[in-house]
């Protein structure tokens, strides 16, 4: 930079060689050209070794009463490596922590992270406790079950994308959740899953859903996450200085900011967890909360205008057009009475009381709101 | 070594451990405390059928003994309010005034030590109990004989933040239940178009910020609801469309719809619940903002709570404490306010001791009179429980020559209304006012003793989470009983 200021300064040529100062010139151009072709570094966590401590026993988990020091180790009632195999190993121990925890051999992490998985996508965990494999927790409906997938799941790489899809593609999967009486009879708590759980959405794929049904959704992967939108009810210290946008620039809800302070009232409606812990199972809360987001939210009904318009772009009778917005949203066409309810919503209703300023696109714009608040829309059945 | 194929193998095993004992006793300290509410049931006690309902979160449930007081409101006093400036009177302070401080000093906050500070306010005598009060509250001092003053509070925290979430949740990390959660969780609401808890927000979210009234794992539905002032006090509270009859047409088609879906596919009773919660919305939309239209009362009324003050910051809280009283009255379980902006700082004197806290016990002192006038008045001071506290109180010595520091070793606050034994001084601090020397009370033992009001165990009220039973007062907790009447 200095040596580019003292190039332009004026007169330098002639204080010196004007073949040198061209030569100088035309290397820093050569020079700044390089620098911009060096890509960004990219930052990522480490783990570095740290100074190895012995800790003393907390009696009663107290840090200020303090028992005998002992020496650092996995838990050996579980059948891993003994304190003086870890002295042996040298160093703090952490490596072959890491090691233990995460062995094919220890069928304790598989079996935890699959009855995860199990649990996010059937609404009940084979653990039914999923934070809880110990005494206290509950047993697993399905012991085997639970062990094939741990298995199948290190064989294959410890990949939880493939084990989602493993367990999506299954026949219990694809179960409805209405069942036969019979069945019924014999499973009333659905002990075996032979029905579908019926599940709420999350707060994460409701939005992700409005977005996707409106045509909305940006599914871009990657980058810096989108500024929380701010409201006036999201006060505090430490509040930013300007609000992200409505629509979270129509990403997907992963890539929301999640500030801690000032988290997006709809995701706390609707249960998806304060960051401050690990959360196996989510609550599954229903309040009036929740209702008056669907309904009165501006991102709702900003989605439901943007698929109206999109939908006013296709040339088609209104029958269609609810054809095609009910299966959008809820995969399965209207029934006679539900599609002669749903044309007379939008061709007197709305318009009626809106009168002459009352347009097309309001009243499609309508219909689409309800839709985003059906129960088949917002539970999965 | 051989691994347990699975922890349940030992289940079937005798009894291992108490704790093995305890749970299959009839499934553990759960159902301890149910089997115990039955047996209060069977004696007719304060248990209700109604709260047997097992669909509702927010039905109203049984208490564990016969309650005191319904509700609760709590005045947060945001900063950490000086104790020896305002309930604990220390006359040593002024003989010292600008002396060295002459006790131990722990480390403060600011560690920018000053000499000893004399309040620069005088006490008085109040009321047949004599309880002394600073000038500074003129008119809650009028209310001193149903007060009941804690002098001997500490806290674990001497910074805001985790003073803010010990105090709010009974933790000093950040995630926790808030306490109003907790009573919401235990008992329910009462009120049928409002939510359970409810913050009135004079203007300064304390430090923390809106985690000091969430859920935590407890279930979304008993987290706060924060009010803002004006018209529409509660977020989505208010329609969109440039028509309610538009909306009554919305909700009318997506009933109808609904209901089909209930028929062809069965009942369910979280869908039940989700479609009655449409309704109970669509109440709330108007009810909320009836409740902040304040025409109905009468110029009396406002004035005695100060809502014509020409001090803006005296309105603000004038306004909230009415709302207080609305809320009260519609059977909102629990309230908190928290401080209006005065312009400079909350309670949060490190400089400018006077100005501070004339400013903001200004802002504070007519309007919690006239509530308690007019809770009294109404006869609903009885039902309920009204808290005024900070997070922590100040040294009695200087932060350089003016403030005060934080100073969680001792401080005061004090409760009134239903169980409360009035004209009640409680604990001591030294002579200095900087160490609790007498009586020591914690945190946990305010929460405690809120619970009991309410008519509940906090050793049972209890939430399964991470493989534990947690309480608001985790595994700490005693009755403040001599407050109790």
């Amino acid at each position: 930079m200095l040596l580019g200021a003292t190039l332009k300064q004026p007169g330098y040529e002639s204080r010196g060689d004007k073949e040198r100062a061209q030569g100088l010139e035309a290397a820093l151009t050569a020079w700044r050209e390089q620098v911009r072709d060096i890509p960004a570094p990219l930052y990522c966590l480490a783990m570095t070794e740290g100074t190895p401590e012995d800790e003393h026993v907390f009696i009663r988990g107290n840090h200020k009463s303090l028992g005998a020091v002992v020496p650092r180790r996995n838990l050996e009632a579980l059948g891993f490596a003994s304190a003086a195999e870890y002295a042996a190993a040298g160093g703090s121990g952490r490596l072959k922590l890491a090691e233990e925890i995460a062995s094919a051999e220890n069928p304790l992490t598989s079996r935890v992270i699959v009855n995860r998985l199990w649990h996010h996508l059937f609404g009940r965990g084979i653990v039914e406790s999923v934070d809880n494999f110990g005494v206290l927790g509950t047993l697993p409906t399905h012991p085997e079950l639970l062990d094939y997938l741990a298995r199948e799941f290190t064989a294959d790489s410890w990949s939880l994308k493939r084990m989602i899809k493993r367990m999506v593609l299954s026949h219990t999967y694809q179960l409805a959740s209405t069942a036969d009486a019979k069945s019924q009879a014999a499973d009333p708590a659905n002990q075996l899953f032979h029905v579908h759980n019926l599940r709420r959405l999350e707060g994460e794929a409701l939005r992700d859903a409005m977005l996707a049904v409106s045509g909305d959704l940006d599914l871009t992967m990657y980058g810096p996450s989108i500024p929380v939108h701010l409201t006036p009810f999201m006060q505090g210290r430490g509040r930013p200085g300007s609000s992200g946008p409505v629509d979270g620039n129509r990403r997907r809800s992963v890539y929301l900011e999640v500030r801690r302070n000032f988290l997006n009232p709809m995701m706390l409606a609707f249960d998806t967890p304060a960051p401050f812990s690990a959360i196996g199972r989510r609550n599954v809360s229903n309040v009036p909360a929740q209702a008056l987001i669907l309904m009165n939210d501006p991102f709702v009904l900003e989605q439901a205008e943007r698929w109206a318009r999109r939908l006013l772009e296709i040339e088609e009778d209104a029958e269609s057009r609810i054809g095609r917005i009910f299966f959008r949203a809820i995969g399965r066409g209207p029934t006679e009475e539900e599609l002669a309810r749903c044309l007379r919503f939008v061709a007197q209703d709305v318009r009626q009381i809106a009168g002459k300023s009352g347009d097309e696109l309001e009243a499609w714009r309508d219909l689409a709101h309800v839709l985003f608040n059906l129960k088949e829309f917002v539970f999965l059945y | 070594m051989q691994r347990t194929a699975y922890p349940c193998g030992r289940v079937a095993a005798p009894f291992a451990s108490r704790r093995e004992w305890l749970r299959r006793a009839g499934c553990g300290f759960g159902a301890v405390a149910a089997s115990a509410l039955l047996a209060g049931w069977a004696k007719g006690e304060s248990v209700q059928a109604a709260g047997m309902d097992q669909t509702n979160p927010l039905a109203p449930k049984p208490t564990h003994f016969a309650p005191k007081v319904k509700r609760v409101v709590y005045l947060y006093m945001d900063g950490g309010p000086s104790q020896v400036d305002t309930w604990d009177p220390k006359p040593l302070l002024s003989k010292e005034n600008g002396q060295p401080f002459k006790m131990k000093i722990e480390p403060t906050q600011f560690n920018n030590i000053g000499n000893t500070l004399g309040s620069p306010w005088k006490f008085q005598q109040y009321g047949e109990s004599g309880i002394p009060v600073s000038e500074l509250f003129p008119n809650i001092a009028k209310h001193v004989d149903k007060l009941a003053v804690v002098r001997s509070m500490a806290s674990n925290f001497p910074e805001h933040t985790n003073a803010n979430y010990f105090l709010h949740t009974g933790s000093g990390l950040q995630g926790r239940p808030s306490m109003g959660a907790w009573m919401g969780y235990g008992l329910g609401s009462e009120c049928e178009d409002l939510p359970g808890f409810i913050v009135l927000n004079g203007g300064l979210i304390p430090p923390g910020g809106l985690d000091c009234f969430n859920s935590g794992f407890l279930p979304a539905t008993y987290q706060g609801s924060v009010f803002n002032a004006g018209d529409y006090p509660l977020a989505n509270i208010r329609p969109l469309e440039r028509d309610p009859a538009i909306q009554r047409k919305k909700l009318d088609l997506l009933a109808a719809i609904d209901k089909g879906t209930v028929q062809s596919r069965g009942a369910n009773d979280e869908v039940d619940a989700a479609i009655s919660n449409y309704e109970l919305a669509f109440r709330m939309q108007s009810s909320v903002p009836e409740l902040a239209r304040l025409d109905g009362e009468s110029e009396a009324t406002k004035t005695m709570y100060g809502l014509d003050s020409k001090n803006p910051h005296t309105a603000i809280f004038a306004r909230n404490c009415l709302l207080t009283r609305r809320l009260l009255e519609r059977g909102v379980r629990f309230i908190e306010l928290t401080c209006p902006s005065i312009g400079h700082d909350r309670w949060d004197q490190h400089g400018n001791l006077k100005q501070g806290h004339e400013d903001n016990a200004r802002a504070v002192d007519q309007p919690i009179g006239g509530l308690l006038t007019d809770l009294q008045q109404r006869g609903m001071l009885e039902e309920t429980l009204i808290v005024w506290s900070g997070e922590f109180g100040r040294t009695p010595f200087a932060q350089g020559s003016d403030g005060r520091d934080h100073n969680p070793f001792g401080f005061s606050l004090w409760m009134c209304g239903g169980g409360i034994k009035g004209g009640t001084i409680y604990g001591a601090t030294d002579e200095y006012g900087y160490k609790v020397v007498e009586n020591r009370t914690e945190i946990h033992d305010l929460h405690a003793t809120m619970l009991h009001l309410l008519g509940m165990d906090h050793e049972r009220l209890t939430f399964r989470y991470s493989g534990r039973d947690m309480r608001l007062t985790d595994v700490h907790g005693k009755l403040i009983k001599g407050i109790l009447s």
